[in-house]
């Protein structure tokens, strides 16, 4: 255990003691340290004012290319459909021209249903063919 | 509470360098490495400046993150093996003292270098720097309550040492 007057000494040649004083080369260090530090911060920090100058201009641009009669745009919903109309009618007409009756188009349907069916019939005569071939020569 | 900018920070911690200085001479013993050390506790606070809470003590807590550099430094150097448990870290430092605080009291400070970090800190915080004991067991992050057996144990031990010296 520690006299009372023995701690006072004690107490008292460590409250003495001088506090020390950084140098002035470690002030100027941890300044450019700290500055670098800062740059560096800077530096890899988003541009936020050129990210929102693109943005507008990319904004722009998307106007421009939708607004209506744009070159940049194709037909528009009204122009396709009534192209899409145009296009039976123009046939219509065209055959209208060359003059068929609608009794030679039904021929021609027919024509291709026919064909179309023997063509079937043939396939499956020519598999059972093969097949009866294949019976045979067992 | 916004984060610390910057500019703030700078103006704050830049005014806690003397002590820190004086701190890392303590911990280290070494007015060079004490320098490196007292940088690089700038450096890693400026980073996390972010979770400095506004409205407590500044050097307490750059005391804390300078205190942390010296333990870095320790493991990376292998003067502690990391292995070690924490309280075998407080072992006392065999080499005497190199600051100029030596000048002004040798024994004393031959006798304090050869206390255990922590018993050292505290008795440094406390009478020469005269930090109260909430800063204190905010930079050492220990309780209040420890403090005072610290302080208790490392004037006896101090007295001790100073009567070998004689």
């Amino acid at each position: 255990m520690m006299a009372p007057d023995e701690e006072q000494e004690l107490l008292g040649r460590l409250a003495d003691l001088p506090r020390l004083t950084a140098p002035e080369g470690l002030r100027m260090r941890v300044a450019e340290a700290l500055a670098r530090e800062k740059a560096g911060n800077r530096a890899a920090r988003p541009a936020w004012g050129w990210m929102a100058l693109a943005a507008t201009f990319i904004l722009l641009g998307l106007l421009v290319a939708l607004a209506p009669g744009s070159p940049l745009q194709g037909p528009n919903a009204s122009q396709a459909v009534a192209a899409s109309a145009a296009a039976p009618m123009d046939r219509t007409l065209a055959l209208a021209s060359e003059g068929p009756s609608l009794e030679r188009m039904a021929d021609e349907v027919l024509a291709e249903q026919r064909s179309r069916q023997a063509h079937r019939i043939y396939q499956s005569l020519e598999f059972q063919g093969e097949g009866l071939d294949l019976a045979l020569a067992y | 509470m916004a984060p610390l900018t910057p500019d703030d920070f700078e103006e704050q911690a830049l005014a806690q360098m003397d002590l820190l200085y004086g701190l890392a001479c303590h911990l280290c013993h070494d007015p060079v490495l004490a320098q490196d050390l007292v940088q690089e506790a700038y450096l890693k606070a400026f980073r996390a400046r972010a979770s400095f809470l506004a409205g407590t003590s500044m050097r307490a807590w750059m005391a804390a993150i300078l205190r942390n550099a010296c333990y870095d430094h320790w493991r990376r150097s292998r003067w502690i093996d990391p292995r070690v448990r924490a309280d075998e870290m407080a072992r006392p430092d065999p080499r005497p003292a190199q600051d100029p605080r030596a000048l002004a009291d040798p024994a004393l400070e031959r006798a304090l270098a050869g206390l255990p970090e922590k018993q050292r800190l505290v008795l440094v915080l406390f009478y020469v720097e005269e930090w109260s004991y909430e800063e204190i067991s905010q930079a050492l992050s220990v309780p209040k309550g420890t403090l005072g057996v610290w302080l208790k144990r490392a004037k006896e031990r101090l007295r001790s040492a100073l009567q070998e010296e004689r």
